[in-house]
């Protein structure tokens, strides 16, 4: 009897302590994932091609100081440009000493001394610059944004002289440590001389003399779809939803981020709200966050440049300038096309625009088209509406939509505009005529300034340079 | 062998596993009855890092993880939060916000579907009341009310028309103490101190009629900061 109650007392034991323990397992509150994806995460193929910072970096132009008042321009990825920049990188930059920039009169150097200026648009920051060339300086320095480095040959004296300049434009730091000797300078500067020549217009500003060659193209492009996109870009594409904005935009959100979609399908704006802590933030963290973001994100199509586009309540505005050749490409609107621009804060990436393009390795269709330069180019920018704001004049290619999955890329000389804007100056010569010496566009008639001329500056190929800068420097300049 | 003997110590074993198994199942159910929580119920660890970052709680922590989904509306006035100021003719006692049913006898009749609308925050000029979606706040849609010398004289009102979920699903909720504790640990600033945590609906806003809203858990500092947690995939921002 004791022991038959027993068995049935055990019994009952052991299923309660089993259904205990199921609903212990299965039914505890406030463990285990929420978090149910509902779509299955599909390894995404990559997209694009990936970049590193050492290649992002790099001048915008390079002028070389011939001395005696004449100029030239370097742009990327031609020869002479490639084979300083080259150059430069093997070199050694130390002992940095910190100075004002007013202690030298540069204008005076510019024209007397021989040597090259690489310019940086609007600065790079020196702990990424380290990443390209070979820097060893203190902290100030390597925390400090460089926009110009300048290295001339000392006329009274046989050394060379390098200088790195601050953002700000009040400081400079001089490299007394700096392997280069004066035969390198001598040499660079020798690869200006069957160049076109420039003439200075202002502070920073030179316009060709003679005409620039260019090429025109005709390139097909493809295209990532949305969706695509959408998939690199969401925590749960399952998630999304689609809405439309009053311009007729679509716009994938999930909540948190949206991605809007303009332009036909044709470009992206991203964003991302982030938490702002306000600690400080590191502008090179930022830049290679942004570097890798777009590694994941889309990729990069052809050959880009850094340009740090500012700062503003400690978010970081970086872009991305798409080059096709030795030209970057700007946008003729409302078609956008030509760079990638991002928001970054303590390395988080909050906003992303770019095109949803590729361009095609080959083009369909090239032609040589010449840029104007001389007087023509000079006037359009003395009557330029908006003179006082320009910063630069460089040769650049509008990209304009053309067929179906066909855009054109037309040679314009472009300006940038003080608040960053790229906009048209003045269009190449129509069907690739190249304006001889005298002609609207061309190079000066030599006897005109016979008495400036000096014997080396007089070169044979074809009148693409000519004249030396000397007396105009002198009424245009300031 | 003797089977009655083995069966008592069997019997005990049982008796003892069965008592601690219970006593797990009670407290696991008494955690998820309880509608609220405090400090002590954070990891001892998160504790130490309140201390150590001088960050204080003066509000309870909700306990509840409800199942939601979110919301995709259509804004009916011109933009959120850009709505025109209407002008009371006959300014109202301020103090009928608090009480639902005098505030809509009072100005049911001014304001449109202000029974949709509930008591947020109250600042020195101004009620916010939040556009409620079963039962819980959207945070960007909002009716302000301002008030002066203790008389309602002026509103301000985002009107929107919630459609039909499409094909959202719900998803059971972050708990409000791993938002706190991720806060803690990751986001807030020393000697931060907490003031309110709200599970409601938070998006981002585009320049677009219709909107998409997430459950969002929304944090209060004292000093005005605030938190918007995804209450389904815990990132935070701050507007």
């Amino acid at each position: 009897m004791m022991d038959k109650l027993k068995t049935w007392v055990l019994t009952a034991l052991v299923i309660l302590s089993l259904i205990q323990s199921y609903l212990l397992a299965y039914s505890m509150p406030g463990l285990g994932v929420t978090t149910i994806p509902q779509q299955d995460y599909v390894p995404a193929e990559p997209m694009g091609q990936e970049e590193k910072v050492e290649n992002v970096i790099f001048p915008e132009d390079m002028v070389l100081h011939l001395g005696k008042g004449k100029h030239t321009l370097l742009y990327p990825a031609s020869n002479f440009y490639n084979l300083i920049f080259g150059k430069i990188k093997s070199r050694e930059f130390k002992g940095f000493q910190r100075s004002a920039a007013v202690v030298v009169d540069w204008d005076e150097i510019r024209d007397r001394d021989q040597g090259l200026e690489l310019r940086f648009g609007r600065g790079v920051p020196v702990e990424l610059l380290s990443k390209v060339l070979k820097l060893e300086g203190d902290t100030t320095f390597m925390d400090d944004v460089v926009n110009r480095i300048w290295i001339y040959k000392s006329s009274d004296r046989d050394e060379v002289r390098t200088y790195f300049f601050s953002g700000d434009g009040l400081t400079v730091y001089e490299s007394v440590k700096a392997d280069l000797t004066a035969q390198d300078v001598q040499m660079y500067v020798g690869y200006g001389e069957y160049q076109t020549n420039y003439r200075r217009l202002g502070q920073d500003i030179y316009t060709a003399d003679g005409p620039v060659e260019a090429m025109q193209s005709v390139v097909g492009y493809d295209s990532y779809s949305p969706e695509q996109m959408q998939r690199y870009l969401f925590f749960d594409p399952g998630v999304t939803r689609v809405i439309s904005d009053q311009g007729g935009s679509q716009i994938y959100t999930d909540g948190k981020r949206g991605l809007q979609v303009e332009q036909n399908g044709r470009w992206i704006n991203y964003t991302d709200p982030v938490s702002v802590q306000g600690q400080d933030d590191n502008k090179s963290q930022d830049v290679y966050a942004a570097i890798q973001f777009i590694n994941d994100h889309g990729g990069w199509d052809g050959m880009h440049r850094f340009v740090h586009e500012g700062t503003f309540e400690s978010v970081q505005v970086l872009r991305f300038q798409q080059y096709y050749g030795s030209f970057p490409i700007i946008p003729q609107e409302p078609f956008v096309f030509g760079s990638m621009k991002l928001r970054v804060q303590q390395g988080v990436v909050s906003e992303y625009e770019r095109s949803l393009l590729t361009l095609q390795k080959k083009p369909k269709q090239r032609n040589v088209r010449w840029l104007p330069g001389g007087d023509m180019l000079e006037s359009a920018f003395e009557n330029y509406a908006r003179k006082q704001d320009v910063t630069a004049i460089f040769p650049a290619l509008l990209s304009v939509a053309a067929e179906k999955n066909v855009m054109k890329l037309e040679p314009v000389w472009a300006v940038r505009l003080r608040d960053g804007s790229q906009k048209t100056l003045l269009q190449a010569i129509p069907g690739g005529y190249k304006p001889g010496p005298g002609e609207p566009g061309g190079a000066p008639l030599q006897k005109a300034n016979q008495d400036s001329v000096e014997p080396d500056s007089i070169v044979g190929s074809g009148g693409i340079a000519r004249l030396s800068g000397g007396p105009l420097d002198g009424h245009l300049g300031g | 062998m003797d089977w009655g003997r083995a069966k008592s110590v069997l019997i005990f074993a049982f008796l003892l596993l069965n008592l601690v198994l219970g006593y797990q199942l009670w407290s696991n159910i008494r955690e998820g009855l309880r509608t609220s929580a405090d400090v002590s119920d954070l990891r001892p660890e998160t504790q130490a890092m309140m201390e150590e970052k001088k960050i204080k709680l003066s509000t309870s922590i909700p306990s509840e993880t409800p199942a939601l989904r979110d919301l995709t509306y259509r804004v009916k006035t011109k933009q959120l939060g850009k709505g025109v100021r209407h002008e009371l003719k006959e300014p109202v006692d301020s103090k009928v916000v608090f009480e639902t049913k005098e505030l809509e006898e009072s100005l049911g009749g001014i304001i449109p579907e202000l029974k949709n609308y509930a008591l947020g925050p109250v600042y020195e000029n101004e009620f916010i009341l939040y556009r409620m979606a079963e039962g819980r706040p959207m945070f960007d849609v909002k009716l302000e009310l301002f008030y002066k010398n203790q008389k309602i004289i002026a509103f301000k009102q985002d009107l929107i028309e919630l459609l039909p979920p499409q094909d959202a699903v719900s998803q059971s909720v972050l708990s409000a103490t791993k938002v706190v504790t991720s806060l803690i640990e990751n986001q807030l600033p020393n000697g931060a101190v907490i003031e309110e945590i709200k599970l409601g609906y938070h998006g981002q806003i585009f320049e677009s009629d219709i909107q998409v809203s997430a459950p969002t858990w929304r944090v209060l500092l004292e000093d005005g900061g605030q938190y918007y947690m995804n209450a389904i995939s815990g990132e935070v921002v701050t507007e």
